[in-house]
């Protein structure tokens, strides 16, 4: 047996699994060693919570004296081997966050999933998925309450009425003779006759005025003659067919006359952030201008509502949700074999999903709502399969979109930063403002009088004094400021945007001016004020080009050190 | 004296005064044609009016309410309230000595910069990317705007003499304004011929009649000389303005000491500008020195050359800046500021 077997069999040898000693190191996190080898010098933790390790995402430290462990052939032979520990003391575990250090520093991040038979992968990739969910849990402070975009569903302890939208449900409620029982009927006829009609109810208790379960319901008209029977369940009053749906009911709402939608809640991820919907829908016929019973099977149609777009950037955190979803149409839908599944950032009200689509031409991914989208087939007993080309990760698209103008906006950002190292202070004050340049008064104004002609111009000015709707400047002259109403409103230091002119003959005599180019009228339509003397805030060139962009953390590359540094 | 002689005295001393009296109308009616033929003759009839003209008995010419119409400006409005000449001399046709003096002459920079009739995008780029040193010579008339200095009222005294067979020309100019100073300029020309002494009075035509005066002042002063350069000038507000406005260019804030004042730097950037010309670096930082206390607190300063030093105009090269300079330096000009006023 060669020096490497013998490492190996010593190895987990000496580290029975049953005898894992606990770790508490810096991070705080509650550590088990699941494995060691004194004479390789390796030690294997993994992170626990309540004295429980085996997750399905495992976060494992490995401390090795020599940081040669971290080596492509070395780590790849310690996984294979910590791969068969984990197959039969964790055979839940499909993925492992690895971090491994020498000498107490981190000196590698990587991964390791089931699927790839465990072989590491160098990256920070899978740590991300982790820390996403992770972070979602962090999102809200209350873990058992979160809502998206202000919307919370109802609280399903709570008696479930749906909220009806009166301008789009065509639904009105058809009472029993003795107002025991009623039933929320969906029809384009006319409320005023409806009020006349009525129901008589076979085989069920009416429970709060309202039909429950299982009932043979009879409609009639204003006239009293037969307008259709309803054998079947009802929930919260309304007809669902032979579909027994015990659920909670969130929304009444319609899209046309011939659509006409209700959704409920299926459950609520608290630690995912997602509340997961799904809609049952009423067709009208169009020969006979009835409604067909509330269904929601063909296909089923389900909607992870959230806020946190993030959670579809990684494939496996968006694979666990499509899996939870598929879990649910198995229990909702047991035997439906299409399945349309979105995420997005409100209940309801998606062109193409929950609504039917408003053109053909209309493009989901324009919808800033709508963050992913798939449609899933199966055939009985297999497993789901993604099918339509349509499937969209708009939240990725998006991020790449963000990524791609992000890193344009550094380069912008990047180019502004090396043209203002060589700018002068009046080139920062331009920049500040977005204007070309800062004008000199006495040149302007000279200026506007060989031409004849009022100039716009763009003035560092402190302002001495306002007065209603005009001010007056000391600096660099004492020039009258007018049309300042909404503009400005304090003394100081600002950059002003005007058009400049001097004063007229009769202006100088009533203002007292005799110097011919400082006296000067600038008729206000911009003003920017500066929060120190002479707007130096511009020294700081790096605020200056965060202020700009308004990108509060950016630093450029090789930013010199202490510039830039954000103080808490 | 019986009283009948008396009477014949007092006649006799009317006639003589009627007689004397028409001679004198007689004599200012023939001025006034002088000068009109004069004028005419030399086609300025258009572009010189007056109100009234006098010939003195002691050859003093006096032109009141003068207005000349430039050819470039025409639209231009100026009036000298008195322009004489005191002294006037010719050998061989050609004039040798000319005194005058010209009283209130007064007439508007921005006015005349309207009148340059630039389009408007140069004239505010112009301005809005103005060197406060460097244009000052690239465009002298907005430097003096800027400097706070529109309408100009000034005295004026002249002196020109001309030597034929010496070839020599001595010019001495004295004005003073309120706004621009006093400026007392004296220069002598050597090596002018009477063709280029043609061209001197051409160019002067010229300012006022189709031409070109510069060039006119090329040929005058072709393969000239110059010597007994002197240059008086005393600041009276023009020095202050410009550097109000140099301040507001470099944003100085209240409280904060001039920005326009030249510094070390600035002192040693003039004296190596002024060492290109000439190695003699002291006498260089000497000048720099002066300037830059010239600037600090304007007064009078004077640029005089040394005695019999000469410089050929020829030899000259470069910006007008970089002649101006080598020439002041072939000269020996010494700079120097004066205490009190002139």
């Amino acid at each position: 047996m060669n020096s490497f077997f013998k490492t190996i069999v010593l190895f987990f040898c000496l580290a029975p699994f049953a005898n894992a000693q606990t770790l508490d190191i810096h991070t705080g996190h509650e550590m088990k060693r699941i494995a060691f080898s004194a004479k390789a010098g390796v030690e294997v933790f993994a992170e626990a919570s309540d004295g429980k390790w085996c997750e399905d995402i495992l976060s494992l430290k490995i401390f090795a004296q020599d940081e040669t462990a971290f080596g492509d052939k070395s780590l790849s032979g310690l996984m294979s081997k910590i791969a068969l520990v984990l197959n039969s003391e964790c055979p839940s575990a499909t993925q492992a966050i690895i971090d491994g250090y020498s000498s107490n520093t981190l000196v590698f991040q990587g991964s390791a999933s089931a699927d790839e038979k465990w072989k590491p992968e160098k990256g920070t990739l899978k740590v991300k998925i982790q820390q996403l969910q992770a972070a979602a849990v962090k999102t809200s402070g209350n873990k058992n309450d979160f809502s998206v975009k202000k919307w919370t569903p109802p609280d399903g302890k709570q008696k479930i009425v749906a909220r009806i939208d009166p301008d789009t449900a065509l639904e009105h409620r058809i009472f029993s003779k003795d107002k025991e029982c009623s039933i929320l009927y969906t029809t384009d006829k006319p409320a005023a006759k409806l009020k006349k009609w009525f129901i008589s109810v076979g085989g069920n208790s009416c429970a709060e005025n309202l039909i429950y379960g299982r009932a043979d319901v009879s409609v009639f008209n204003e006239k009293g003659d037969l307008e259709t029977t309803l054998d079947g369940y009802f929930t919260e009053g309304r007809f669902t067919g032979k579909k027994n749906l015990n659920v909670v009911l969130l929304n009444r709402y319609g899209v046309n006359k011939n659509v006409q939608l209700l959704s409920y809640l299926i459950d609520s991820d608290m630690e995912l952030k997602i509340h997961y919907i799904s809609y049952l829908k009423s067709q009208r016929n169009q020969k006979t201008g009835f409604y067909s019973p509330w269904a929601g099977c063909s296909p089923f149609i389900m909607a992870a509502v959230t806020e946190n777009e993030e959670l579809f950037l990684e494939s496996s955190v968006t694979d666990n949700i499509l899996r939870t979803a598929q879990s649910f149409a198995d229990i909702f839908c047991p035997g439906t074999t299409q399945m349309k599944f979105f995420a997005t950032k409100v209940p309801q009200g998606i062109p193409g999903m929950d609504i039917p689509a408003e053109s053909s031409e209309a493009s989901p991914q324009e919808d800033t709502r709508l963050i992913y989208s798939a449609i899933l087939q199966r055939t009985l007993g297999q497993k789901w399969k993604i099918v339509s080309d349509k499937t969209q990760n708009l939240a990725r698209l998006r991020e790449n979109t963000r990524k791609t103008e992000d890193l344009r906006e550094h380069q912008l950002m990047m180019a502004d930063y090396n043209e203002l190292t060589k700018t002068d202070y009046l080139g920062r004050l331009a920049y500040m403002i977005g204007a070309d340049r800062i004008d000199n008064l006495p040149a302007m104004l000279t200026a506007a009088a060989i031409i004849k002609k009022p100039l716009r111009v763009n003035l560092l000015i402190n302002i001495a004094s306002i007065g209603l709707d005009r001010a007056w400047a000391d600096w660099p002259d004492a020039i009258l400021i007018t049309q300042t109403s909404g503009l400005l409103n304090r003394t100081g230091w600002h950059i002003l945007s005007g058009t400049l002119r001097p004063m007229t003959e009769q202006e100088k005599k009533q203002n007292n001016k005799t110097a011919p180019f400082s006296a000067g009228v600038l008729e206000l339509y911009a003003a920017a004020a500066c929060e120190q003397d002479a707007c130096g805030e511009v020294s700081d060139l790096i605020g200056l080009i965060r202020r700009r962009h308004e990108k509060p953390n950016w630093l450029p590359y090789h930013a010199p050190y202490g510039q830039g540094e954000i103080n808490p | 004296m019986t009283k009948s002689m008396w009477i014949a005295v007092v006649i006799l001393a009317l006639l003589f005064a009627v007689c004397g009296g028409f001679m004198i109308l007689l004599q200012k009616d023939e001025d006034q044609k002088n000068i009109h033929y004069f004028l005419t003759n030399r086609k300025l009839n258009n572009v010189i009016s007056y109100q009234e003209a006098s010939l003195s008995v002691s050859d003093l010419t006096t032109l009141k309410n003068v207005s000349l119409r430039f050819y470039a400006f025409p639209k231009l409005s100026n009036n000298i309230q008195s322009f004489t000449i005191h002294e006037y001399k010719e050998e061989a046709h050609i004039p040798s000595f000319i005194s005058f003096s010209a009283r209130n002459v007064t007439f508007s920079l921005m006015d005349i910069a309207q009148n340059l009739k630039q389009p408007n995008e140069n004239v505010v780029d112009t301005l809005a990317a103005f060197n406060p040193t460097e244009d000052i010579l690239n465009y002298p008339l907005f430097a003096l705007l800027l400097a706070g200095c529109d309408n100009i009222s000034a005295e004026i005294k002249g002196e020109y003499s001309y030597m034929p067979a010496a070839k020599e020309m001595s010019l001495n100019v004295k004005f003073t304004d309120q706004c621009l100073g006093a400026w007392d300029a004296k220069v002598s020309l050597n090596n002018i011929s009477n063709a280029q002494q043609g061209q001197f009075v051409l160019a002067l035509k010229h300012f006022l009649q189709k031409g070109d005066p510069l060039k006119d002042m090329k040929n005058f002063l072709k393969d000239a000389s110059v010597s007994n350069f002197s240059l008086t000038y005393t600041d009276s507000g023009l020095i202050k303005g410009y550097k109000k406005y140099v301040d507001t260019l470099y944003l100085r804030l209240p409280g904060m000491p001039s920005l326009s004042d030249l510094d070390a730097k600035d002192i040693q950037k003039i004296v190596s500008y002024l060492s290109l010309s000439n190695a003699h670096r002291q006498r260089n930082a000497d000048i720099a020195q002066t300037l830059a206390q010239f600037i600090k607190s304007p007064g009078t300063i004077r640029f005089q050359s040394k005695n019999r030093k000469l410089a050929s105009l020829n030899a000259l090269s470069g910006t007008f800046l970089r002649q101006l300079t080598d020439l002041l330096l072939r000269l020996d000009t010494t700079v120097s500021l004066e205490t009190g006023t002139p």
